[in-house]
């Protein structure tokens, strides 16, 4: 089935962003804007204070009418871009220094102090709000010590987000191409199943689960999604029908069409890197 | 002339940075008059010439910076890279504005769309925000009405021309200023605020 999101470009290059006049219209360029629901399927730890004492406690927020869990965007940016580095295999791109010359600074920008060279992302993501309420539920916790002749533990406690804890994710690619929005959901599945947060390597992995891509700026917002109830897969299926703000609706995806792009795009790198594969 | 009076939340965390040494980024807690008109123009940049960093930005309508109406803040720790020693703030404290801050603004001229619920991006990294609350009127300037003033916007070198205001921010670009309505100082009235409009 052709979809508009495979009628968008093939790939922006970096010359062609730098070609581009430094100031644009996103309403002129085009906006691809993507909604689902992230759903954590083990505890995780995002943690932005430094605690008292032996307490790490996992950040929240008080928003819509609740205090809620709060999972900062560059908790997730962080991850996505570690994964397209290493699954697009650049080269002399870090995260510590980003070169501003291949595809994934193209797509996620950066800053480079060296050559003072500079793009923006143009995934603009959000802080992530959960849809369930924070609880303080203190988990008491032991750390073995590194020396194995050492005989005393160390004790501290953590204040997780449980998982199956969910939350709104939405998210915008501005002057979108085929490899930006494929490379988005790509590593995005990937960086799912890494895990998130303090301590990824055994807790804060999550799932994300598409419920719509409209064609345009859609003003899909965080708070309406939040404030009335907690079934918002519903209420983003019903946004899907109607979308507000400047969306071509016919070319709205959802449901089975949605289901099929996605899981053909983040299986198969071939799907919309408009490369075949070398391996 | 058309004049709106606008109310917007925020929905994700976002900055207007202000102090920023030993590893502390801050946060002021407006926004300037260039963050709201880009955004509500929906125009941004991919790349910055650094050239034009300092030419003033030139929208078809006026706005006033947008001032806190119910902010909250906090400050987080950070922790970015692999390398402790490279880049910008590579660990410390920002100080973010947090979701769910109100901020109200005005804008006059040859108005964008505007409607409630709207989301658009503003601040650094570009939180979305939704408008919550819009008046839209026709008004008239005049030299006598009083109420409840907003804020200005001016450039650094234009603050000596007024004879007294009270500093809000004070900035190497710009002065945010809320100044005394004077019989001499141009201003409108829209939904119960005064906005002031000066000459030069």
């Amino acid at each position: 089935m052709t979809t508009f999101i495979k009628q968008l470009p093939a790939r922006w290059e970096i010359s062609q962003l730098f070609a581009t006049p430094g100031r644009i219209n996103m309403l002129r360029e085009g906006v691809v804007t993507l909604v689902g629901v992230k759903r954590l399927e083990s505890e995780a730890l995002f943690i932005s204070s430094e605690g008292g004492g032996t307490l790490r406690e996992t950040a929240k927020v008080n928003f819509a009418g609740k205090e809620r869990y709060w999972w900062l965007a560059r908790k997730v940016a962080g991850v996505v871009r570690r994964v397209m580095l290493s699954e697009l295999s650049v080269q002399g791109c870090t995260v510590d220094v980003p070169c501003i010359n291949c595809m994934v600074c193209g797509l996620l920008g950066g800053l480079n102090t060296t050559t003072n060279k500079a793009l923006a992302s143009r995934v603009k993501l959000q802080d992530l709000i959960s849809v369930e309420q924070y609880e303080y539920d203190e988990k008491f916790r032991i750390r073995q010590p590194d020396d194995p002749n050492a005989t005393y533990p160390t004790p501290f406690q953590e204040v997780i987000v449980p998982p199956g804890t969910r939350f709104p994710f939405i998210v915008r690619i501005v002057k979108p191409s085929r490899f930006d929005v494929g490379a988005f959901l790509y590593s995005n599945s990937i960086a799912d199943g890494l895990g998130y947060g303090n301590y990824s390597k055994l807790r804060g992995d999550a799932s994300t689960h598409w419920l719509a891509i409209f064609d345009g700026f859609a003003h899909v917002s965080a708070y309406d999604l939040l404030a009335d109830g907690d079934d918002i897969g519903a209420r983003i299926k019903a946004l899907a029908n109607d979308p507000p703000g400047p969306v071509d609706k016919a070319n709205t995806l959802t449901g089975e069409a949605l289901e099929t792009l996605v899981r053909e795009w983040t299986s198969s790198k071939e799907a919309w890197s408009g490369e075949s594969s070398s391996a | 002339m058309k004049a709106a009076l606008l109310e917007f939340e925020l929905e994700s965390s976002t900055q207007n940075v202000g102090p920023f040494y030993a590893a502390y980024e801050g946060t002021l807690r407006y926004l300037t008059r260039e963050a709201i008109c880009s955004a509500l123009t929906y125009t941004d940049c991919i790349w910055q010439d650094r050239a034009e960093a300092y030419r003033p930005l030139v929208f078809p309508f006026e706005s006033t910076p947008a001032e806190p109406v119910h902010v909250r803040t906090a400050e987080v720790i950070y922790n970015a890279g692999d390398k402790p020693d490279q880049g910008l703030l590579r660990f410390g404290k920002q100080e973010l504005l947090l979701p769910g801050s109100r901020f109200r603004c005005a804008l006059w001229g040859d108005l964008p769309a505007l409607a409630e619920g709207q989301v658009f991006l503003i601040g650094k990294k570009r939180a979305p925000a939704r408008i919550v609350r819009l008046t839209v009127e026709d008004v008239q300037p005049n030299y006598a009405v009083k109420g409840p003033t907003l804020p200005v916007q001016i450039p650094p070198d234009a603050v000596t021309r007024y004879r007294a205001f009270a500093p809000l921010v004070g900035t190497q670009r710009y002065f945010i200023l809320k100044l005394p309505l004077t019989p001499d100082l141009r201003r409108f009235a829209i939904s119960g605020y005064i906005v002031p409009w000066p000459e030069v």
